[in-house]
């Protein structure tokens, strides 16, 4: 499947697909999102597995793709791996718990990766499949402001300038506080996302692909569909995973 | 392995808990979790006896049940490294803190070919995830290190905790915890 008319993601050329798969003691998982990308007809995918899925490495990763990446164009995210929750220090005394996703060095979170993907332009759309427990990453947009952007971060750290300006839709293997499933069990999500995708929920919408996610998982892991950063309504209503 | 820092360690007390942690790191009676180590002995072909293993023990309700007698291994070759700064005497605010300055540690606690020097045990447990966890065991490795005046306080050193999944019925989450020696 080649490049596809770059008006279906609000651009006017080809739109181009980059993918960035990570797994930490999950490679087989990471290697099938990177393949399902190939599939997709997108670019290359960069795969980061075990030693190589450092936090700088990931990090670059992003920023990479960020810059290489123009409006119209959809970046994919995928990370699969152990999941977690940590406190980070905010403004003052005050601190706050965020999700975190465990990378082989050291935990990335929620707000360093929501960091990196103010990086990526208005315009730009980006799909994470956030494969671990306790939820998806970055967590559900704080209230929006006019014009469809979202609110900055309240954090004290100066690198946090800039608003999430590209679209962001989360697909995550459970909801908030919850567990995922590992390998070889009802709720092993990336087995029920290539499932589903290649049965009901090809060829709908993301909010209806995660309907029919849900009725392929186990009650008591369903998983978790949301937006974040700047509305797209066009994204939004494309196939999941088209470019 | 050196283990004169366990050995004249009779009590850890669980402060900082996270992810997992807060599940595995509990005391059913409402407390402070803690436990106790204690020495197993064998005889060597020289006739001495040579501590070679710690079993865990606690007062009723002071740890899950499934901590009963867990049997902890020396394992190791690579000392534990210092951390990048010394933490501050723990209170409950002091949470980001700990987390940011132990992750580091964490991750390398999770890896299977760690060669940091820890006791080793595999704990049992039953999730609550679903039909099939509440019935097909977990088991969790869990590594205890101890690290050498890392504190800024009058007990500089801290037993770090870390949890990660062994084999069983496999959830994506692991776990760490920490408190000091006494």
């Amino acid at each position: 499947m080649g490049r596809r008319d770059r008006s279906t993601g609000g651009g006017g050329s080809t739109p181009t697909g980059r993918a960035l798969c990570v797994g930490v003691e999950a490679d087989a998982d990471a290697r099938l999102f990177a393949a399902l990308a190939v599939e997709r007809g997108f670019t290359q995918p960069t795969v980061l597995l075990g030693g190589e899925a450092t936090r700088a490495a990931m990090r670059a990763k992003l920023s990479e793709m960020a810059a290489l990446s123009e409006p119209g164009d959809l970046f994919l995210l995928t990370f699969s791996g152990h999941g977690g929750r940590t406190r980070l220090r905010v403004h003052g005394d005050e601190s706050r718990e965020v999700g975190t996703w465990q990378l082989y060095d050291g935990s990335l979170n929620e707000e360093q990766l929501r960091e990196d993907l103010t990086l990526f332009r208005q315009g730009v759309r980006v799909l994470v499949v956030s494969d671990n427990c306790g939820g998806g990453m970055p967590k559900r947009a704080s209230p929006q402001l006019p014009g469809g952007l979202e609110e900055p971060p309240a954090l004290s750290r100066p690198a946090i300038e800039g608003f999430l300006r590209a679209s962001v839709l989360v697909l995550a293997a459970c909801e908030e506080g919850k567990y995922a499933d590992g390998a070889g069990l009802p709720g092993h999500f990336a087995k029920a996302l290539l499932r589903t995708l290649n049965g009901s929920g090809f060829d709908c919408p993301y909010d209806a692909f995660h309907r029919a996610l849900c009725n392929g998982m186990p009650s008591y892991q369903q998983p978790d569909y949301y937006r974040v950063g700047s509305l797209n309504t066009t994204f939004e209503a494309q196939r999941p995973f088209a470019i | 392995m050196d283990l004169s820092n366990w050995l004249k360690t009779p009590r850890i007390d669980i402060d900082f808990r996270e992810n997992y942690g807060k599940k595995l790191l509990q005391a059913p009676n409402g407390g402070q979790p803690q436990f106790w180590l204690e020495p197993k002995k064998v005889c060597n072909p020289y006739g001495e006896d040579q501590v070679v293993q710690f079993r865990a023990l606690y007062p009723s309700g002071c740890m899950l049940h499934n901590w009963a007698e867990l049997l902890f291994t020396p394992l190791g070759t690579a000392p534990v490294p210092p951390l990048k700064e010394k933490l501050p005497k723990w209170s409950p605010d002091k949470e980001p803190e700990y987390a940011a300055g132990l992750d580091p540690l964490i991750a390398e606690l999770y890896r299977d070919d760690t060669k940091i020097e820890r006791l080793e045990a595999y704990l049992p447990l039953f999730l609550d995830q679903s039909d099939k966890s509440q019935r097909e065991p977990t088991i969790d490795r869990v590594r205890l290190a101890y690290l050498v005046d890392a504190v800024d306080a009058e007990n500089p050193n801290l037993v770090l905790v870390v949890f990660s999944y062994y084999s069983g019925y496999q959830v994506r989450q692991n776990g760490a915890g920490s408190g000091p020696p006494r």
